[in-house]
């Protein structure tokens, strides 16, 4: 094991923590600065805001300030909290600078060395890997797919009625034959993306025959034997013959265990992260002094929808 | 020629005698299931970076990792390097290239996960004392201009250490390839910059592991000369058995090298030097995320798409410090005027160097292969979020915000797997888009007739009487001028086409070349102006909400073609350009979710988005 895997973090983020108070102790001429005491107050939140939003405009501010909600409100506390508290750790070690962008990459700096030295120290066993992938199964999710051929009928040539009768006809007659898979190019027109669909999922289909004809055909029952249809696209009509229909599945664990120890470990580095970022914020006394009006006022518009 | 998207949904439910779930493929014969056409188009990247690249590294991707980037190019949902929210690509890949940086390949993230081969080394004690005080960038810096300047730190450069990262690449890529599902490529890229000029190559190769482990990849370090590159590549071949090609890439910051008229010597280029970088160099990268290389309106001034993405910024910010020269856009930085040189080299000396086939790639630097401008992840992982978008970085304001989400290669093979698509390289049936998945088929010959374009069976009638794009014609039948059969299908997920073009380039009797863009097909059935020109098709893109609609444009365009000004006795190629209805850029959406102005930007908030053909050339 190396030096660095072995310091534990809270080692780390304590010497930082040492730094700043040492810092604190050699500038005591600052005379309202208390270097552990954050102060949350209208002026603080409102250049805070103007910050997020990148539009310096004191009055816009002000009013989306007084629309907050109380959760929002708590929200935007807690992240200008965050974000000062680790801004001076990251003075604290002399990476000193005034500009705001500057200070958004310190604090993501600090971020970073953090989530650097909780990724080194986090080590999965299969209990954990085994709870993690149970309670995400959905994230592993596979898709279903299909695999079929098609004849089209284009509604660029003829009026979509015509088409129809024409796919009726044709339908009865592929049939009548038996026409196979391979016939499939002997009938109808050009189609502009493909013939032959193989193992295909249903968000592929639908980009290509849109939603309600993927739909139809994902809830067919394969047979090889007969044509099925007429099904409309945006461009025209098909009949398809529908030869496998594989439905969606949630795969074993073992088939897919890289995976899911890569997610459960990112997962895992990020509780810790954020568990080491609370500690600390939590050495810091933060003293709310923001009064805020009686009544959440909602009149925020800008001319822009959402 | 809009079409109806109104959808009416019958669903005739015919429960016959069903053949069970799985159904019977076996009944079914294979080739009938693969190739209803005789080539199909397969979409990958040749050229991306993961955190094995020491600078996407040191950009803010210490996690996304060759097997990170294959899940994403496969259409598995990843955690983003820098933000770490889930994100998925929005059509999957057919095939990729892990193409990580030789010098110094895997060096940081080893070394600060605690590789003691390289903790226990001085230059490794250092650098982790400087990441411990927050000096990252300076470490940052102190690499690239290692890698720049061709000076590796010797005790992180181990024969030991190069071999094992190697073997790590292999080993993954290895595992990852599924022939006729994905196809993953053994590769890497050698990034030479000659006082901060781009000279970068990606090379790859369709063989596996039990060669590739045979050596380890040729770095900058080795040489910084491509003649050098070759003979590597030349000697390596013979002793391994490996087939290699070479891609250039990002011509548009190589300050006046990548297509030069003379050799690293500056010695005139001779027929056995075009013939050299011709059997290693079939094929460009053209376009990507760091800029278009396709031309530029100082050199294309009558060509009204000529602007497009165009990235100004020198590599080395250090060499330009001390006097080296900016980009400059000239002749050898293009590839429309290198097409145009080749042919005059060709004439001088019996042999084209630059009969490039030409694709696009992303280049992208954060493991996740994003070209979809509404998907964007960045060029590097710290440009992915709106706000970082627009922030200074690398001494660059808006650096992100310069670049946009771009670089496709578009191959026509028989089947998805690695020899198929290697050999559409060699022989460039391959093509350039600009993200977007245009579906381009492009065919030249002497016995195209008007009809052949509204075939059903085009690409079969394309083969039998035509060559398809990277394809040679010469002397045709007397008296008859070239013909080309061109179709190009929008990107089923994607915007409508307003046109397609050809660009023509050829060879005056004086020894120098013209070139002529030619408008061919066109969407809602516009009218020529009278000077020749088309009307421009129209935007829908809504400045407020980044959504636009297929209102306009259409969904496929084809024509036959007939070269009105062809000339028998003179060289000429020939490509394709197709373009989009203008959509959102990524700057517009990153705009709307920071509620600024999108004019104030610094970008036009819309793209049209295109598809670059390989050409094919008319030899007398």
């Amino acid at each position: 094991m190396t030096r660095l895997i072995r310091e534990p973090l809270v080692q780390f983020l304590a010497a930082g923590l040492g730094l700043f108070v040492l810092f604190g102790i050699v500038d005591q001429d600052g005379t309202e600065t208390d270097p552990t005491v954050v102060t949350v107050d209208r002026d603080a939140l409102l250049t805070f805001i103007q910050y997020r939003i990148k539009a310096f405009n004191p009055v816009m501010a002000e009013q989306k300030l007084r629309s907050l909600s109380d959760e929002e409100l708590e929200r935007l506390v807690d992240d200008y909290v965050r974000e000062e508290v680790l801004h001076r750790e990251a003075l604290a070690l002399g990476l000193d600078e005034d500009d705001y962008v500057i200070r958004r990459r310190l604090v993501q700096k600090l971020e970073f060395i953090t989530e650097g030295f909780a990724e080194a120290s986090v080590d999965l066993d299969d209990a954990e890997l085994r709870r993690y992938f149970d309670a995400n199964a959905d994230d592993y999710y596979v898709e279903p797919y299909v695999t079929f051929t098609h004849v089209f009928f284009d509604t660029e040539k003829r009026p979509r009625a015509e088409a129809h009768a024409l796919a009726e006809k044709k339908l009865e007659a592929l049939n009548r034959e038996g026409a196979l898979f391979s016939d499939a190019p002997k009938h109808g027109d050009r189609f502009l993306y493909h013939l032959n669909y193989v193992e295909r999922t249903p968000d592929y289909v639908a980009s290509h025959f849109g939603p309600a004809m993927a739909q139809a055909i994902f809830e067919m029952e394969p047979n090889d034997l007969v044509w099925r249809g007429p099904f409309d696209s945006p461009y025209g009509v098909h009949l398809v013959l529908l030869i496998t229909n594989e439905p969606g599945r949630e795969p074993e664990l073992d088939e897919i265990e890289e995976r899911v120890r890569e997610d459960a470990r990112e997962a895992a580095v990020r509780r810790k992260t954020e568990a080491a970022i609370i500690e600390i914020v939590d050495a810091y006394d933060v003293r709310f002094e923001y009064e805020r009006d009686a009544e959440p006022m909602r009149t925020v518009e800008t001319d822009k929808a959402p | 020629m809009k079409h109806s998207i109104l959808v009416i949904a019958i669903t005739i439910s015919v429960l016959l005698v069903g053949c069970g779930k799985g159904g019977s493929l076996d009944a079914i014969d294979a080739a009938s299931l693969s190739r209803s056409e005789p080539t199909q188009v397969y979409w990958g990247d040749t050229h991306l970076h993961t955190s094995y690249s020491p600078d996407a590294y040191f950009f803010g991707n210490t996690t996304a990792d060759p097997d990170t980037a294959y899940r994403y190019a496969k259409g598995l949902a990843v955690h983003h390097p820098y933000h770490k929210a889930r994100i998925q690509i929005g059509t999957p890949l057919d095939f990729v290239v892990i193409a990580d940086h030789a010098e110094m390949m895997g060096v940081p993230l080893r070394l600060f996960r605690g590789d003691e081969r390289l903790t226990n080394t001085a230059s490794g004690k250092r650098f982790i004392e400087m990441i411990e005080a927050g000096k990252n960038q300076e470490v940052f810096f102190e690499f690239i201009t290692a890698i720049n300047r061709n000076q590796p730190f010797d005790d992180l450069n181990g024969d030991d250490i190069r071999r094992s990262v190697w073997h790590d690449t292999i080993a993954i890529t290895e595992k990852h390839d599924d022939p006729g599902t994905f196809t993953s490529f053994i590769g890497w890229e050698w990034t030479s910059t000659p006082d901060g000029k781009n000279l970068h190559r990606v090379v790859f190769m369709p063989e596996g592991g039990d060669i590739a482990g045979r050596f380890v990849p040729y770095s900058a370090f080795d040489s910084d000369k491509p003649e050098d590159l070759w003979a590597w590549l030349d000697a390596t071949s013979a002793s391994t058995g490996a087939s290699f090609v070479a891609i250039p890439h990002n011509s548009n910051i190589s300050g006046g090298l990548m297509f030069n008229d003379v050799d690293s010597e500056g010695r005139p280029i001779t027929a056995q030097y075009a013939r050299t970088r011709m059997k290693w160099e079939p094929v460009i990268e053209v376009t990507q995320i760091k800029g278009d290389s396709e031309t530029d309106p100082i050199l294309s001034p009558n060509d009204e798409f000529a602007a497009f993405e165009p990235f100004n910024h020198a590599l080395d910010t250090e060499a330009l410090k001390e006097g080296a020269e900016a980009t400059e856009v000239g002749p050898s930085d293009f590839a429309r005027s290198a097409l145009r040189r080749g042919l005059e080299i060709e004439a001088k000396t019996g042999a084209n160097p630059y009969k490039f086939g030409m694709i696009g790639s992303t280049d992208s630097h954060t493991g996740m292969s994003s070209a979809e401008e509404d998907n964007f992840h960045g060029k590097t992982a710290f440009d992915s979020t709106p706000a970082n978008t627009f922030a200074t970085y690398l001494d660059i304001e808006g650096f992100g915000a310069d670049m946009s989400a771009s670089g496709m290669a578009g191959v026509w093979a028989e089947s998805n797997d690695r020899q198929a698509i290697f050999e559409a390289f060699l022989r460039k049936e391959v093509y350039a888009t600009t993200g977007p998945r245009l579906r381009v088929r492009f065919f030249g010959g002497w016995g195209f007739d008007d009809g052949d374009a509204k075939w059903k069976d085009l690409a079969r009638i394309g083969y039998d009487k035509g060559v398809p794009m990277g394809g040679d014609l010469t002397r045709g039948p007397e008296g008859k001028a070239p013909r080309f059969l061109v179709y190009a299908v929008k990107d089923p997920k994607g915007a409508n086409l307003d046109r397609i073009q050809i660009v023509k380039g050829w060879l005056t009797a004086s020894g120098s070349t013209e070139e002529k863009v030619y408008d061919i097909a066109w969407s809602d059935d516009r009218k020529l102006r009278e000077d020749g020109a088309l009307e421009p098709v129209g935007n829908t893109v809504n400045l407020a909400t980044g959504a636009y609609t297929n209102e306009i444009g259409d969904a496929q365009l084809s024509a036959v073609w007939q070269d009105p000004d062809f000339d028998p006795d003179v060289r000429a190629f020939y490509y394709v350009r197709a373009l989009q209805i203008p959509t959102p850029r990524h700057t517009l959406l990153d705009a709307i979710a920071l509620g600024m102005d999108p004019s104030e930007t610094g970008h036009p908030p819309t793209i049209q988005e295109r598809a670059y053909s390989s050409p094919i050339w008319y030899t007398p």
